[in-house]
């Protein structure tokens, strides 16, 4: 079997990537729907794997991942590798966890970072209203997870948050040292949010990136006695093209609240310092920026050896990230604790695609399914209608 | 002012960039040879500096440096950094070094690695016999680079060179352990080329990336002797997405042969562990990849703290990519070695731009030369012609 094509095109905000063969197999990939912008990017790859058998995914991918970066930019490899694997899969008629080693569970739990409404506005009383909702989300999340500090609206939004100017520009910006009034509403938002759910279930607080070390480490501490899940991203995250894992481990070593990062991190060689140096307690990489399903299933063995817990990012991935969480989270070893799910936007992606159980998610957890590849196959003809002018020739 | 317009287009093999202002002034940066397809790239990021005022330089590229990453894709955050660097050096009526602190040397070294001269074969006899091809040119080098290992030819046409299988792909897809008869043949013509130069030329040697730790080792302490400028690259260098630099310590800990790399690391914290760990004895960033000319003197100046020396890479970014070289090695302090001279292709683009000195480099020197911005300007109705179709408005 020869890769014959790859062709890229953009439904929703989601690059989709489509791998073509000689022999009548196809395989998809999906990319976070906040980077439309990379599809000349996977295009370029085309020329340095047409012509070479998909089913070695490693032998393919090898050609190209020296050739990716950190988020953004190891997107278009990582969503290749996971076409690949959906046509390995379908090629062997088996899913894709039997690929990667085997499932060591039958069905997978999942996080919820909201995605259905926006937050009213920045007061502890809306940070409860919002948790509050999405506890009762008919998924039955066991765990939920809410932005604060420099990943919320609060830097605009709270009088005297910080001592430095807040600035403009692409997401996340924001860093710097708050002011004492700004760290207490942190605070006390996370206490409303602790009081409504409980210790029923688990709560993660996303914090950034842009927190300076005193600020971060003063926070962790303050939270201790709430036993969140994590605090993510204190100091580098979102498109941050470095890791900084000697900052994080000042963090870490502090508190035992568990610190976590890594969804930008891009290949396991980025993740040596912070697993080896025991920087963070739990990383998160997202198997669509990471470098692909196999790469994230490496990174979460090595983090186990070093009795570091795995949550994957993914919150945006779509329908087919979906699948590939779903497909990798099933073989990774106990330190796994649950992935982001993703909630797919328009939802008219519900409709063009089949092969998802229905409900997804049914007590904070999806059941692993069993069909070929990835296991969810677009409906063409009534996925035509969303594809972009110029690229309706993406299914042909 | 403020930036009205981000421009790309590619003129031969090379991204040039074009920042306008409403003022009338505008800035120009360039992308190595190697990487036309960034130009969708580059224009990514005019949504985000368009109103900008590119006088306050580091204000406009804090909005993007975090949407960049290892080479290829830190080069068009680098040239726009540049170009940003022209427009205020003109709009100032300076030479850019004087925005970077003000230069401390009038003429900067540099060194020659290019590939204008034929290899006869790949003995030790062809490659004594070009570096003395590269040693009598007409500028003088006082230093030359040379290739050697998987940095060259020599895989596929030494006999049994490597116990691993060869593979295809693009540039520099091999890795692993050598026969003793191949390493022999790398050390047999080190020892040839420095035969032929004697110690009145230095020489550095570029390896990798794709050495195995052990051979690594072995190759530098077998050339302790002969006082080799440098090994260059031997773990990881062109297009690895990574640093590794615990596994550089080992080599450079076990050696008296300075270890150099860094040309695909993209920005300052990247090169945390390599410097602050002591892994080499020598980086070579390359401005129009690292983030750009700021910050590139920021590293020099970090590697300098450290005792590290810098000897930046460039030899495929050009004659705007070399203007900016040249301003930003004349402000690095002594920890400075050379940079890698660019020398340009086609020859056309020596007739298309004015400013640069003749000859450009004298005795193995550039002279800094006192022009406002980079001092090099395209001559706009000489350079019309080579501007590709679709893009004829580029000068406009």
């Amino acid at each position: 079997m020869k890769i014959t094509d790859l062709k890229c095109t953009v439904m929703g905000d989601n690059p989709i990537i489509r791998v073509v063969t000689d022999a009548g197999i196809d395989g998809y990939g999906e990319i976070e729907n906040s980077k439309p912008y990379v599809k000349p990017q996977v295009l370029f790859y085309k020329q340095f794997i047409v012509g070479e058998d998909p089913t070695n995914v490693e032998r393919v991918v090898s050609k190209i991942r020296r050739l990716g970066g950190f988020k953004p930019w190891g997107s278009a490899v990582s969503a290749i590798e996971m076409a690949l694997w959906d046509i390995a899969g379908k090629a062997a008629g088996l899913p894709i966890y039997k690929l990667l080693g085997g499932k060591v569970r039958d069905k997978v739990r999942v996080y919820n970072t909201g995605g259905y409404v926006p937050i009213k506005d920045q007061t502890p009383e809306s940070y409860a209203e919002i948790v509050a909702r999405q506890m009762k989300s008919p998924e039955g999340f066991t765990m939920v997870k809410q932005g604060v500090g420099w990943h919320s609206g609060m830097p605009a939004a709270v009088p005297n948050f910080t001592y430095g100017e807040v600035r403009q520009g692409p997401g996340h910006i924001g860093k710097g040292l708050l002011t004492e009034q700004g760290l207490k509403h942190v605070i006390a938002c996370i206490e409303a949010m602790k009081s409504v759910l409980g210790d029923g279930i688990g709560l993660a607080i996303d914090c950034g990136p842009g927190w300076m070390v005193p600020d971060a480490i003063r926070l962790a501490k303050a939270v201790e006695h709430l036993n969140l899940m994590w605090l993510e991203d204190l100091i580098t995250g979102d498109y941050s093209p470095h890791v900084s894992a000697s900052v994080y481990r000042e963090v870490t070593q502090a508190t035992s609240t568990p610190i976590h990062t890594g969804e930008q991190i891009y290949l396991r060689q980025n993740f040596m310092e912070l697993i080896e140096g025991q920087a963070v307690r739990v990383v998160g990489p997202d198997p669509l920026d990471v470098g692909g399903l196999a790469e994230l299933k490496w990174v979460a063995e090595y983090a186990d050896l070093h009795s570091i817990l795995m949550a994957p990012h993914g919150v945006i991935d779509g329908v087919f990230g979906l699948a590939g969480l779903v497909q990798v989270t099933a073989t990774m070893p106990q330190n796994y604790i649950a992935f982001e799910y993703p909630v797919a936007n328009p939802k008219w992606w519900y409709d063009i695609v089949t092969g998802l159980p229905d409900p997804i998610v049914k007590d904070g957890l999806i059941e692993v399914w069993d069909r070929p590849g990835l296991g969810v196959e677009f409906i063409v003809d009534k996925a035509v209608k969303y594809l972009p002018a110029g690229d309706e020739g993406f299914f042909d | 002012m403020k930036i009205t317009d981000l421009k790309c287009t590619v003129i031969g093999q090379n991204p040039i960039v074009r920042i306008v202002t409403d003022a009338g002034v505008d800035g120009y940066g360039e992308i190595e040879a190697a990487k036309p397809y960034v130009v969708p790239q580059v224009l990514f990021y005019k949504q985000f500096i368009v109103g900008e005022d590119p006088t306050n330089v580091e204000r406009v590229v804090s909005k993007i440096r975090r949407l960049g990453a290892f080479k290829p894709w830190g080069s068009a955050v680098s040239a726009i950094e540049t170009a940003l660097w022209d427009l205020a050096g003109k709009a100032a009526g300076l030479p850019v070094y004087k925005l970077l602190g003000g230069k401390v040397r009038d003429r900067v070294r540099v060194y020659y690695s290019g590939s204008a001269e034929q290899f006869k074969d790949q003995s030790p006899d062809g490659y004594a016999d070009m570096a003395l091809q590269k040693a009598g040119r007409p500028e003088g080098f006082t230093i030359i680079k040379m290739g050697v290992g998987w940095h060259s030819g020599m895989p596929p046409a030494v006999p049994n060179f490597t116990y691993g299988e060869l593979r295809q792909g693009p540039a520099h897809p091999n890795r692993g352990l050598l026969t003793e008869r191949g390493l022999q043949h790398v050390v047999e013509s080190i020892e040839a080329m420095k035969s032929a130069l004697g110690d009145g030329i230095g020489l550095a040697i570029d390896c990798g990336p794709g050495w195995v730790l052990p051979d690594a080792i072995r190759l530098a302490k077998a050339v302790e002797h002969l006082h080799i400028l440098w090994l260059e690259d031997l773990l990881t260098g062109d297009y690895s997405p990574h640093v590794s630099a615990s596994v550089y310590r080992e080599v450079t800990r076990a050696t008296s042969t300075p270890i150099h790399t860094g040309e695909q690391i993209y920005l300052r914290q990247n090169f945390m562990e390599l410097i602050e760990g002591q892994a080499v004895r020598v980086v070579g960033p390359d401005p129009a990849d690292v983030g750009g000319l700021a910050e590139i003197k920021w590293i020099a100046e970090y590697a300098d703290l450290h005792s590290i020396l810098m000897a930046p890479h460039g030899g495929g970014n050009g004659l705007i990519g070399l203007a900016g070289l040249v301003h930003s090695a004349a402000v690095m302090p002594q920890n400075y070695i050379a940079f890698e001279y660019p020398i340009a292709q086609p020859g056309w683009w020596y007739d298309i731009v004015t400013g640069l000195p003749n000859p450009i480099v004298k005795d193995g020197f550039i002279e800094v030369w006192d022009g406002p911005g980079l001092g090099v300007e395209f001559i706009v109705e000489k350079a019309r012609q080579y501007l590709p179709a679709g893009d004829e408005t580029f000068f406009d």
